[in-house]
This record gives C-alpha cells, structure tokens and sequence, in this order.
C-alpha cells in the first residue's frame, strides 16, 4: 500500500472528535422531547446514520457512471467500497429504528413504506456485494458492480419519498408536517452537528476502505506475478 | 413523560458498536494486507 496521506490522520481524528462532540449534545444539550422521552434523543444519530446510507449509495452510482466512462479500476474500488460502508450505516438505521419504534409504536417492527423499501434497499446492496463475490476478472466485476450501482440506486429516492407520498406512521423531518415530531432549535443544532459528524466520518471511512481494496488489488496483482514465476503459467495445475 | 431511558441506552449501544465494529475491522484488514504487500515486494514498506 501507498503511504498515508498526511490528510487522513489529522482527517480521521477530526470525525472521532466531531462524533463524540454531537453525541455530547444529543445527551447534555438537545432537550427531552415531551411525549417520547429519551428515546426520542436516538433519533440524531438515527437520520444521521440513514442519510449516510442514502448518500453512500449515490457516491457508488457516480463512481459507478466515472468507471464506465473512463474504465479505470479506481473509481469501481471506491463505488464497492462505498456500498460497504453505505450497508453498515443502514444497519444502523434500521436498528436504532426498530429499537426507537418499540415503545413509541409498540412494536419492532412494521410493514410500513418507509421501513420496507428501506428494507429493499439494504437487500439490493447486500446482493450487490455478494454477486461481485463470484466474479474473478476485475474488468468484469468492475463492469457489472458499476451498471448495478447506477439501477441499484432507484432503491434510494424510492425510499426517500415513501414517508412523504404514501401514507405512512414514520415521521418526516423535512417536508413533513410540524404534528409529526415538533422540533426547537437546540433539537435542529444538534441534528445539523450529527449529520456533519456522520458525513465526515463517511468521508474517512471510504478514504480508508478504499485504500484498502487498493492495497488487495496490489496484492492479488503481486501473487499472480509470483505464481507465474513459480509455476511458469501453470498454476492451475 | 414515558421512561425511555433503557432504549436509549440501547440505540446508542448499537450505534457505536457497529461503528467501533467495521472500523476495527478495517484496521484489521489493513494491517494485514500491508503485511503481506511488505512480504512480497520490500518496497512497498513505508
């Protein structure tokens, strides 16, 4: 692998800060919301783990479109990676849901639009991930992750929208009406230093993971070179 | 005003595991990759 960019430490060590400083609002400054209680206080890292998501998958369809248009690896490394870190923060988005959900709603879980088409969302990007799994050519796996990264995401603005055009019992933040969930404006600066905290450290963690799936391509690159030299082509064998 | 509090306990408790999860897992990945870069070609030390 490279060396490190003399960026990305000081970068990193920023997204930790900023996390645990949102995290220290959300405890100490953002009020208790009236009807829901503490509970309600899981919402900030919640919408911010979903937007991530949302914004991972559309950095995967644009490095996506970038590889088809200039075929360099590159871009198809940062789309996979992308989807990844896109997958762990939806994770965290269902989760804090479902455990918001249980004493405001009195269930886990429901199939309402919202949490179902994210739902379809997650499992389009987990097939994502595991059909690139049992392609050995790069050029080919780049090739197909990039077309699925560009269908894939209509799964995105469908979920986007599901909350604000069909009925629904999830609350919309923005857009939606003031009954869903009243918001002061500690409760507004707490969110806006959350989605902040969660898109920088969205930042890092791609920087990080792509250099990663680099340094595996070097690998698998250096490996074949070895194998070839020992075994003059007939590695298979 | 309900008591929430355990659920907010709990949120919280899988954010920051999943969280300290994957980046674990990814300094993992790293450390080990960059090893076996070093093993088959010295000059991708440093």
């Amino acid at each position: 692998m490279s060396s490190k960019n003399k960026l990305l430490t000081p970068l990193t060590l920023l997204s930790v800060v900023i996390l645990l400083a949102a995290f220290a609002m959300v405890i100490f400054y953002a009020p208790v919301e009236l009807t829901m209680g503490l509970v309600q206080k899981v919402f900030y890292f919640h919408m911010s783990a979903a937007w991530v998501g949302m914004l991972a998958f559309l950095v995967a369809a644009v490095a996506g479109g970038l590889y088809l248009g200039r075929q360099d690896l590159k871009y198809d490394r940062v789309s996979a990676s992308s989807v990844e870190i896109g997958l762990v923060f939806t994770a965290i988005a269902n989760f804090t849901g479902m455990i918001w959900a249980k004493p405001i709603w009195n269930t886990w879980w429901t199939w309402d639009p919202r949490l179902t088409t994210m739902t379809i969302m997650a499992f389009t990007y987990i097939a994502y991930l595991l059909l690139r799994r049992g392609m050995d050519d790069p050029s080919r796996r780049a090739r197909f992750g990039a077309i699925y990264a560009l269908v894939g995401f209509a799964s995105v603005p469908l979920t986007f929208f599901s909350s604000r055009l069909l009925r629904t019992i999830h609350p919309t933040i923005f857009g939606g009406s003031s009954a869903d969930m009243a918001m002061t404006g500690q409760m507004y600066q707490t969110m806006a230093v959350s989605l902040v905290a969660f898109t920088l450290l969205f930042a890092v963690l791609l920087w990080h993971r792509s250099r990663l799936a680099a340094g595996q391509a070097h690998l698998a690159e250096l490996q074949a070179a070895q194998d070839e030299a020992l075994f003059g082509g007939d590695s298979d064998e | 005003m309900s008591d929430t509090l355990n659920y907010l306990v709990a949120g919280y408790t899988v954010i920051f595991s999943l969280i300290g999860i994957y980046a674990l897992w990814l300094a993992a990945r790293t450390r080990k990759v960059r090893r076996q870069l070093e093993e088959l070609d010295p000059r991708a030390r440093n």
